[in-house]
């Protein structure tokens, strides 16, 4: 059976910090308790956006390529190997292809990662156009857990299913949009 | 990179190649990547090839703006039944024509 000290309130002796435990050790606060800070605290890291980093401007990629090509990209460095990373993609306004038959692929990548595991050909976007030429490109918003504090590359990365399908990723027939592409690492 | 892009790269190397895999980045020629054994095609072959192309697209700018112009298929359809309606359309084609000469 635990010790149990009851006392109304803790204060360090004179000229020194109070300090709860010792390294390694857990002070938990049990389920229904609440801890109220009217003061400062600090090193309460969790859930915090630890940095942004965003690329955005006008990327056209035209491709008849079944291999996937670069669209956009941004790099971050984690800070910590916790951090997940929040990707966001705000996508081109116009896809055009060229024919009703085939499809276009538009995935995130990890470096050399596909980090699409579903979805048909494992893409986040998938058009194909019923009438006219051109579609509206969709968003990618992604969680990662990269485990990592080297420099990682996002990238949206696009490709035909078959060469006769001729796509353009942010691009309108006659005048080009933007796209973004954001990361931020949120603290464990 | 050119602002309005009529003819692109990709058209000027497909109508080369038809069956080319290529990946061009922002419309710039010195981006082009050949994939999957399609053998590379000369710049200048290129820019040759689409500034035919485009030639060929704007001698068709007269087509285009009559096209606009021209009467509907609703049009057309009404003047089936009325003999004033057909000659009305008549005249508006030929002020189209009138108007966008053929080069």
């Amino acid at each position: 059976m635990a010790s149990i000290l009851k006392v109304d309130k803790l204060d360090p002796q004179s000229g020194t910090d109070l300090e709860i435990g010792t390294s390694g050790d857990t002070i938990t606060i049990p389920s229904g308790a609440t801890i109220v800070n009217s003061g400062t605290a600090t090193g309460f890291g969790g859930g915090k956006v630890l940095q942004v980093q965003s690329t955005a401007g006008t990327h056209i990629t035209t491709t008849t390529s079944t291999s996937y090509a670069d669209n956009i990209t941004v790099s971050i460095t984690p800070s910590a190997t916790s951090s997940k990373i929040l990707i966001i993609h705000a996508p081109p306004s116009n896809v055009h292809l060229d024919n009703t038959t085939n499809m276009f692929h538009a995935s995130l990548f990890r470096d050399s990662t596909n980090l699409t595991t579903s979805g048909h050909n494992s893409s986040w976007g998938v058009y194909r156009i019923r009438s006219g030429e051109e579609m509206s490109g969709v968003a990618i918003h992604h969680l990662d857990s990269p485990s990592s504090t080297s420099s990682i590359t996002y990238k949206i990365r696009v490709k035909v299913d078959n060469a006769s399908l001729e796509g353009v990723y942010g691009h309108h027939t006659t005048q080009p949009c933007q796209s973004s592409l954001t990361a931020m690492e949120i603290g464990a | 990179m050119t602002e309005k892009i009529k003819v692109h790269i990709i058209k000027a190397i497909r109508s080369l190649n038809p069956t080319a895999q290529v990946v061009i980045q922002n419309e710039d020629i010195d981006t082009i990547r050949w994939d999957n054994g399609t053998p590379e095609i000369a710049k200048a072959d290129i820019l040759a090839k689409q500034t035919e192309l485009q030639a060929e697209y704007d001698a068709q700018e007269y087509a285009r703006k009559r096209k606009a112009e021209y009467p509907s298929v609703q049009d057309l359809v009404v003047a089936l039944y009325d003999t004033d309606d057909k000659t009305a359309i008549d005249e508006k084609r030929a002020a189209v024509k009138l108007k966008y000469p053929k080069p």
